[in-house]
């Protein structure tokens, strides 16, 4: 059965044109969107996920035990730790439906009392914030539920328009009634101040203790700064390694055009991710190295064939040999980049956040890296041989004379 | 490679996974969730829940004796047995055949060694099992929730305390010394398993699982550890020791806290002397009696250094006070000579020592080994951080967040797997399955090279954990495709799998070297979060190669050597 090769190098001007438009777009996006999402590790403020949930049950203990109070699902735990060990009860919200029932249920406990605000909200609702598992004591923790009301990403905005530079996200469904607000630093903000800003802002706007805190995360000035410049800094030691050991292991044309290949894997993903207005956070970070890695790996052994083709067989051109190459790689390459897809793509559709990112990007990376590996790298190790080849044949002549 | 070492090395690594793996699998699989909560608490807390049950356990015992006698031990006391058996024979008593009560405090020297038997038996039981956690892969804090903070030491003020300019070792030599007190201080504060770490040269990561609970942790970062100087009653020491001594079921209360006993007159506190116990924290030494008056604040210390007592050779502690401080010292110092000074430290009794004449500004106190020295020193400079420290990051993430990703993230790994697993089968047949073993051979050794080293499990590192999955399919592929094309030219089945091991060894070899070069670069050079991304496809890019080339390999050589005259199924199709 002999097949024919794939005529990569017939096609290279084609290959190379198509990334060059690619890579284009990719630039005009960026500049269009006016820069990258860039995530909360990298812009220096505060970052909060915040849930409208109107506050349904506050309770207080009075005891001198640790108890805490946490929520898992939809039942609720409480833990009490003391000498005797540690005791949890778990209310199910099965077995308690309102907040009314479950109210009852943890006044019967010795020195809990528990007051519900709202007794016909739903225990099945309930929403487990920032603080929670929370400790009680004879301050009121209060108990918040997840909303069905439909509050508008613009109150959001309303709410919190007098702090300044503000900026709301909606996360998830619109029903989740989730948002990310984000808030620059100004001059003498610590994260306290900040938080208590947001909190006063929010409670004001919507009614005290009815918007609940998931997430709170607070980057300083100089750690964001810190970041970019290690994230860039660790890019680029890796390719110069990496530039090195395929110079050693291969030739100089080999490394040279196994990097630009990568080049082009970076500045792609990096166009993806201006053009689809993805957040740009230390993830990103980690699934561009993840693919340098991956399409070298994918080039590598493409130009493992090349080389041991052209030992094999002295007299036959490099285009004849790299196209046989590439063809014989195939099988592999396609197999290669469906197992991996595969075993990336349910993350994709069914993790969340910064995991489903990583898998987005991923599975971006992956097939430009296979088109790079199989279309460019072998292309540019062609040209770059074919000049070196050309220099060398002066140089003789040179001598010659 | 013959096939033997071959084979022996294969078994050697699963033995030693199975080593590995073993503390993970008994924490997560064989400890009741209410024990494990114990055994995740502080130091502290199970250090007062094993006081706590000991008293509980003695005062119940004292009941039934009291009672009866003769009544048959309850077998929740039988863990006694033992220490009273061997209690006995070391007394040259016969040991009873029955176990009545009686016969059980006959077997103790007195109700403090039966308490201490008490203690030690609950102790034991959760300190191995915290041991126990220690060794188990933990998920990280995205994946269970919590709290990192990463605080930065303020240069600047350091600067400006000192008179000078500081060099990066001085500034890092100081916030080691800020880890050294946070440590001791965090623990006082019940936070589980809390990791603080230098990051860099100036800034300090620390990590609390769990309870994100920001106040609590705050008031621990801006807490001042309280010390005090007070004068020591030594008349009411002698007594509260002998009471003390008669009742050690009337120590502590059931929180495990000191009991006051009544006899002491107003303005005096029976507080105890402590030093680092079997916990690793401060263990009750002796009793003393001191004054409720404080002499000297703790905050009128500057530094405290330890050194050699040039005449008689011995440790001696050295503390310098303001000048505030030392007229106030040098006051209470004079008026007390020949009385004992307590250093007392969040109410615990650190040191004591007699006063010997008035003493001003400089202070140097004698009279212990090298270790409690040093000891001393630490918790003298204990009092103030050595460098301030500003908040730089703060992330807490809610527990019921982490545990939704945690869900989503493992049924789609559990699904990419599985897909994988098919997809394998289904191109390469028989083979397929080979290297679906391999891939679960990978996991295996990813799993427990990664408790071994205590790394624990983040968001990122499944990340990795699942590229590198991806990477071991790869790895067989290449070898697999190399088999076949050998077998187009003609080949027989044993010939081509060797070519095709042995052709596909140095593209395998080039192909993960160069990305293990990038996983290495981040490994060092990565945020913390990459870092685990990088750690993780480090190990599984090594456990891949292996897993292709051995145990792959060995698969191969049997089934082609030993099924001679049979096909080799590396394809659906014929060819």
């Amino acid at each position: 059965m002999v097949k024919k090769d794939i005529p990569v190098t017939k096609f290279r001007w084609y290959s190379w044109i198509l990334a060059i438009v690619l890579l284009l777009v990719g630039g005009i996006s960026l500049v269009v969107n006016g820069g990258f999402n860039l995530g909360v590790d990298f812009e220096s403020g505060l970052s909060q996920r915040i849930q409208v949930a109107p506050a349904g049950l506050s309770v207080s203990y009075s005891g001198s035990e640790d108890a805490t109070l946490s929520i898992t699902g939809s039942s609720l735990s409480l833990e009490m730790r003391g000498s005797e060990g540690v005791a949890v009860t778990l209310f199910k919200s099965a077995s308690y439906p309102t907040a009314s029932d479950l109210a009852a249920a943890l006044n019967a406990v010795d020195k809990i009392t528990a007051t519900a605000i709202d007794g016909s909200l739903l225990t099945a609702n309930l929403l487990s914030g920032y603080g929670f598992p929370a400790t009680l004591s004879q301050e009121p923790t209060k108990l918040n539920f997840k909303a069905t009301g439909a509050v508008s990403i613009e109150e959001i905005r309303s709410a919190l328009n007098d702090l300044g530079n503000v900026k709301v996200q909606t996360i998830g469904a619109s029903d989740s009634q989730t948002f990310q607000v984000r808030l620059g630093i100004k001059d003498n903000d610590t994260q306290s101040s900040m938080e208590e800003a947001v909190r006063g802002a929010l409670d004001s706007y919507f009614g005290k203790g009815s918007v609940v805190v998931l997430s709170s995360d607070y980057i300083g000035a100089k750690f964001s700064a810190n970041l970019l410049s290690s994230s860039i800094l660790a890019i680029i030691v890796a390719m110069a390694l990496i530039l090195v050991y395929v110079w050693f292991r291969f030739k100089f044309a080999y490394a040279v055009s196994s990097l630009i290949a990568l080049l082009h894997d970076v500045l792609m993903l990096l166009g993806v991710i201006a053009l689809f207005r993805f957040e740009f956070s230390s993830t990103t970070i980690a699934a561009l190295l993840t693919i340098i890695g991956y399409s070298l790996n994918n080039t590598i052994v493409i130009f493992d064939r090349v080389r041991e083709n052209v030992s094999l067989n002295k007299s036959a051109s490099l285009a004849a040999q790299i196209d046989k190459s590439v063809t014989q790689s195939m099988s592999r390459t396609i197999m290669s980049a469906v197992t991996t897809l595969v075993a990336i793509l349910p993350l994709a559709i069914f993790a969340s956040g910064d995991i489903r990112m990583f898998a987005i990007n991923m599975g971006f990376g992956i097939l430009f890296g296979t088109y790079s590996s199989n279309l460019l790298a072998p292309t540019m190790l062609y040209w770059i041989s074919k000049a070196q080849k050309k220099a060398n044949v002066v140089q003789k002549v040179v001598t010659a004379e | 490679m013959k096939k033997r070492s071959r084979l022996v090395i294969v078994l050697l690594v699963i033995l030693m996974c199975g080593f590995f793996l073993y503390p993970t699998l008994k924490w997560y699989g064989g400890v009741p969730q209410s024990t494990k909560e114990l055994a995740t608490g502080s130091n502290v807390q199970i250090k007062e829940y094993s006081r706590g049950q000991a008293s509980r356990d003695l005062r119940a015992l004292k009941e039934l004796v009291a009672k009866d006698s003769l009544t048959i031990l309850p077998d929740e006391y039988g863990y006694l047995k033992e220490q009273a058996k061997a209690n006995y024979k070391a007394m040259k008593k016969p040991v009873p055949k029955t176990w009545t009560v009686a016969a059980l405090f006959g077997g103790f020297y007195n109700e403090q060694d039966l308490f201490d038997s008490c203690e030690q038996y609950y102790r034991t039981e959760l300190l191995g099992l915290k041991a126990l956690s220690a060794k188990a892969l933990q998920l990280g804090l995205d994946l269970r929730g919590g709290m990192s903070i990463l605080l930065e030491a303020d240069v600047k003020a350091f600067e400006a305390k000192k008179g000078s300019s500081a060099t990066a070792a001085q500034v890092t030599a100081a916030v080691k010394q800020d880890i050294e007190i946070l440590e001791k201080r965090i623990d006082q504060f019940g936070v589980s398993e809390p990791v603080i770490r230098l990051q860099g040269t100036d800034q300090i990561l620390i990590e609390v699982p769990g309870a994100a609970d920001p106040e609590r942790v705050n008031s621990f970062l801006r807490g001042k550890g309280s010390l005090e100087f007070k004068m020591v009653d030594t008349a009411l020491t002698t007594q509260l020791d002998a009471y003390y001594k008669a009742n050690p079921s009337e120590v502590y209360t059931d929180s495990g806290a000191l009991k006051q006993p009544d006899f002491l007159p107003a303005g005096k506190l029976a507080a105890g002397y402590y030093v680092s116990d079997s916990y690793g924290i401060d263990e009750l030494d002796r009793f003393v009696v001191i004054e409720e008056e404080v002499g000297l604040d703790g905050s009128h210390l500057e530094s405290a250094t330890t050194s050699t007592d040039g005449i008689t050779g011995r440790p001696v502690v050295n503390f310098q006070l303001d000048s505030v401080g030392g007229d106030v010292f040098y006051k209470l110092t004079s008026t007390h000579v020949n009385e004992t000074l307590a250093v007392v430290m969040d109410g615990k009794v650190k040191a004591m020592a007699t006063i010997t004449q008035g003493i001003r500004n400089s202070v140097q106190i004698s009279g212990f080994n090298a270790a409690e020295a040093n000891d001393l020193a630490i918790v003298l400079r204990t009092a103030a951080l050595p460098i301030e420290l500003t908040v730089s990051s703060q992330q807490a993430v809610g527990a019921t967040l982490g545990e939704d990703a945690v869900a989503a993230g493992l049924k789609a790994i559990a699904l990419g797997l599985l897909l994988v697993v098919l997809l394998m089968f289904g191109y390469y047949h028989v083979s397929g399955l080979v290297a679906n073993l391999a891939l679960l051979f990978n996991v295996v050794i990813m799993l427990s090279v990664l408790s071994a080293f205590n790394f624990t499990l983040t968001l990122t590192s499944v990340a990795g954990l699942i590229l590198t999955l991806g990477m071991a399919v790869d790895t067989n592929v290449i070898i697999f495709e190399r088999i076949k094309e050998e077998r187009r030219l003609g080949k027989s089945d044993i010939a081509s799998v060797r070519a095709g091991f042995d052709k596909a060894f140095w593209t395998v070899m080039d192909a993960n070297i160069t990305t293990i070069i990038a996983a290495l670069v981040l490994s060092q050079l990565g945020s913390s979060s990459v870092k685990g991304f990088a750690n993780t496809l480090a190990i599984g890019i090594v456990s891949s190669v292996f897993t292709a080339l051995f145990v792959s390999h060995l698969i191969f050589d049997a089934a082609v050597t030993d099924r001679e005259g049979k096909k080799l199924h590396i394809s659906w199709r014929k060819n």
